[in-house]
């Protein structure tokens, strides 16, 4: 099943036993689960974010060597932390 | 209450029941929080891809600069080398001293001048990338 799939089918069950709670622990475990994973893409999304706006920052290139190794510096920061 | 607070308080709530035995129940905007967060899942995920490829491209823009940086460096010490060559061989063609004759005696004849003996080998090693 498909985390769109399972997150459907955990929907229907709660619609349909709104006043008779029917999730079962492995489903709000999956929920749990979710909501840590958006937060570390949010956390991801904006460390990519500002990386390019650093990189924006960086233009008009003038001093090329020196801006391309703090393109390197930015770039290599910001997907590392992704890595972790 | 920031997003990263309720979770951990979902949480809390959530695992204080599974401790002490009580039914799973957790508040329904609790449920319907959790549910939106888990639908957020698939479109940042797409959103995340599309900025680290961005950021990828940028990765790639540095490492080719890089590369050519280090050719046109390998080209300008290779240039510099050249240069060097050419001058050491000028300044000897240069000297007036090579070219005069009669100045020095061996035996019973007078020396050749050194640029006779020397038959423009210093150039041609010069030009074929030899000191």
């Amino acid at each position: 099943m498909t985390d769109k799939e399972r997150l459907e089918e955990i929907k229907e069950k709660y619609m349909e036993h709104e006043y008779d709670f029917n999730l079962i622990k492995n489903d709000i475990n999956w929920l749990i689960e979710q909501a840590k994973r958006v937060e570390k893409l949010e956390t991801q999304y904006e460390r990519y974010k500002q990386a390019l706006e650093e990189i924006r920052g960086l233009y008009p290139l003038r001093n090329v060597g020196y801006q391309v190794s703090e393109i390197r510096k930015i770039v290599i920061k910001a997907l590392e932390v992704t890595e972790k | 209450m920031t997003d990263k607070e309720r979770l951990k308080e979902i949480k809390e709530i959530y695992r204080w029941a599974i401790e002490n035995s009580i039914a799973n129940r957790i508040a329904d905007s609790d449920i319907e929080w959790l549910i939106q967060q888990a639908e957020r899942v698939e479109k940042l995920e797409l959103e995340v891809n599309d900025w680290r490829a961005e950021v990828q491209k940028w990765q790639k823009f540095y490492e080719e600069s890089e590369e050519s940086h280090s050719e046109t460096k390998e080209l300008l010490y290779s240039t510099i080398s050249e240069i060097k060559r050419y001058k050491q061989a000028l300044e000897f063609y240069a000297d007036p001293m090579i070219w005069r004759e009669g100045n020095r005696i061996k035996g019973n004849t007078f020396e050749m001048p050194l640029a006779n003996n020397d038959n423009g080998h210093k150039a041609r090693k010069a030009l074929e990338g030899k000191e």
